[in-house]
């Protein structure tokens, strides 16, 4: 970085005009990064620290070393919302192969593409909170839409919310609706950027099918997939939304996730263990650690081979 | 013979796309049908599609009834109100990396987005304990605070994106004419940089509209916004499918005609970027 040396008979003002160019980058990224580390990154070691005390929020909080841990490993609802937590981050990622699949199925003329996209495209951006209401009626017994089908198709229906086996698969499949249709407009529009004369190249040397998807078109589409696998991440995370819309961690306690699972130890009107909390988020959080050091570890790889 | 062969696959793709189109799009449209019913109409077995007698009334019951203009009116505030200083705080910051990048800058942006792939409850305890400390939990003025900080990763990503298209030359041939860095942001800069704005704050509108966790975990009767008011209603009036239906689209409404009318750049600013 230089540094300019401020001549002595020099103003205020004169020095600004020095250093201005280097200086405003700094100067204007400084209100961005102070606020990122005051809320979010300072909240992240506090949550830490409060996760070796006993502590109900008001009075006096006890220093209890490791014990809120040692508690977490003896409790078994915090293994099903573990469970869970894998489940979800699993069968989420499934929405990009689907909305992958949808898109090279569709990549061809559709009478009213412009309309037909939409449809696609308004399931993203309504509400989770909305999604999980219209799936909670698809699942209602009796008159569910959803119980209907099955009904009519097995002769008896089932009432998926109220399974303990059955429920969080109800609840991802109604995050996946809006998540696979975001990431096949994701590909649709991706795929519009793939090079025909790649594709008419690896067809003259033989390319068909899978090994065409795999070698010609997905290599082109890798900044749609980067940003698939990200936001489909940060969707499963979300899970707290429907879980608390559609069954509230129900039937005893079986669609829990973590960050379910500590809202209710933290927060709500079950008890008001701090520490016990910050020791749940902590968990979730390493575990979110190391996928995403993973993930950066590769973007960096990616970087240095140059794509 | 050949031509006839390709027209009928033609009409059985688009009739396949379509029946995958309406799929998708299906669980909107019965919300929006449910809305019309009555009461027992909306669970009635089997379900009607389309002959039912058509009522608005679940539509002015839910207005009369749960103080929904205040809900509205609190979405808007909070929604407008983040984004705004969040591209106030975004703008600079993205500008700088955009086109004064140093060594850093790539780390600086994975770093950011990838909080962004945290678990926000990480944070809930201490948000809420700070918020409850300083008398900020069910204000709007909270929420404001907090989703400008959720979504500010985003705001950068996306500014960050749309300007790296601006091309340097141009900003350098302005400073070679002697234009001062006022007068290089605001002159040449900023009208090119304008539909990148409009695109993340449209974005983010929508992103801070829909945002139910921390508006279910920080907000109460008073400052709710309409996610968290949906939320509510769901359970005490359990089984009103209508009016809960009524009360969803009217939620959804606002967000569906402000997409339907920007959608080409939501799908640009939804796909940060990556895709054009």
């Amino acid at each position: 970085m230089p540094t300019a040396v401020v001549p002595p008979r020099s103003s205020n003002r004169s020095w600004w005009r020095q250093n201005q160019q280097w200086l405003t980058p700094w100067l204007f990224l400084a209100p961005g990064i102070a606020m990122f580390v005051l809320y979010v990154i300072s909240p992240i070691f506090q949550s830490f620290w409060l996760s070796f005390y006993d502590w109900d929020g008001l009075g006096e909080a006890t220093w209890v070393g490791t014990g809120n841990y040692i508690e977490l490993f003896d409790d078994g609802a915090f293994y099903t919302s573990l469970w869970n937590n894998v489940l979800w981050l699993v069968l989420y990622m499934l929405a990009v192969p689907a909305g992958l699949g949808i898109a090279i199925f569709l990549n061809q003329t559709v009478r009213g593409i412009r309309l037909y996209k939409s449809l696609f495209f308004f399931p993203f951006v309504i509400s989770q909170v909305v999604v999980g209401l219209m799936f909670s009626w698809f699942y209602a017994p009796n008159f569910g839409l959803f119980y209907k089908l099955i009904e009519w198709m097995t002769g008896t229906g089932v009432a998926i919310l109220a399974d303990p086996d059955l429920v969080t698969y109800g609840i991802i499949a109604a995050g996946l609706w809006p998540q696979i249709a975001y990431c096949m407009i994701l590909y649709l529009t991706g795929l519009n950027n793939v090079s025909p004369d790649q594709i008419e190249a690896a067809r003259l040397d033989g390319a068909r099918g899978f090994r065409m998807l795999w070698y010609i078109i997905l290599p082109q589409l890798r900044p749609a997939t980067f940003i698939a696998v990200v936001v489909t991440v940060i969707g499963a995370l979300r899970s707290f939304d429907l879980v608390s819309i559609m069954t509230d961690g129900g039937p005893f306690g079986s669609s829990r996730v973590l960050s379910f699972y500590m809202y209710e130890q933290a927060l709500s009107e079950y008890g008001y263990r701090m520490g016990y909390g910050a020791a749940i988020a902590v968990i979730l959080f390493m575990i979110m650690m190391v996928f995403i050091s993973g993930f950066i570890w590769k973007m960096v790889r990616d970087e240095k081979e140059g794509y | 013979m050949a031509r006839a062969i390709s027209t009928r696959r033609k009409a059985t793709f688009t009739l396949v796309a379509w029946a995958i189109g309406i799929a998708i799009f299906f669980p909107i449209l019965w919300t929006f049908l449910t809305s019309f019913k009555t009461e027992a109409e909306a669970i009635a077995s089997p379900p009607s599609f389309l002959g039912f007698a058509w009522t608005t009334e679940n539509y002015s019951v839910v207005m009369e009834r749960s103080n929904y203009s205040r809900h509205f009116w609190n979405s808007v505030v909070i929604s407008v109100g983040s984004t705004v200083i969040g591209l106030l705080i975004a703008i600079p910051a993205a500008w700088s990396m955009a086109f004064v990048p140093g060594r850093r800058t790539k780390d600086v942006l994975l770093w950011m987005l990838s909080t962004k792939m945290l678990p926000p409850v990480g944070v809930l305890i201490p948000i809420y304990l700070i918020f409850r400390d300083t008398g900020l939990l069910d204000t709007r003025t909270g929420l404001v605070i907090v989703l400008t900080l959720i979504n500010l990763p985003i705001i950068v990503w996306m500014l960050y994106t749309y300007f790296k298209e601006i091309p340097g030359e141009i900003l350098e041939a302005a400073r070679m004419d002697g234009a001062s860095l006022y007068n290089e942001i605001i002159y040449v800069l900023t009208p090119m940089a304008v539909p990148g704005i409009a695109s993340t704050l449209l974005l983010n509108v929508i992103l801070a509209w829909n945002e139910a966790f921390w508006t279910l975990n920080l907000t109460a009767a008073k400052a709710a916004p309409l996610t968290a008011f949906i939320a509510s209603y769901s359970s005490p009036e359990g089984l009103f499918y209508a009016k809960l239906s009524a009360a969803s689209t009217m939620a959804i409404a606002p967000i569906i005609v402000l997409g339907w009318f920007s959608q080409k750049q939501l799908v640009r600013g939804l796909t940060f970027g990556a895709v054009k």
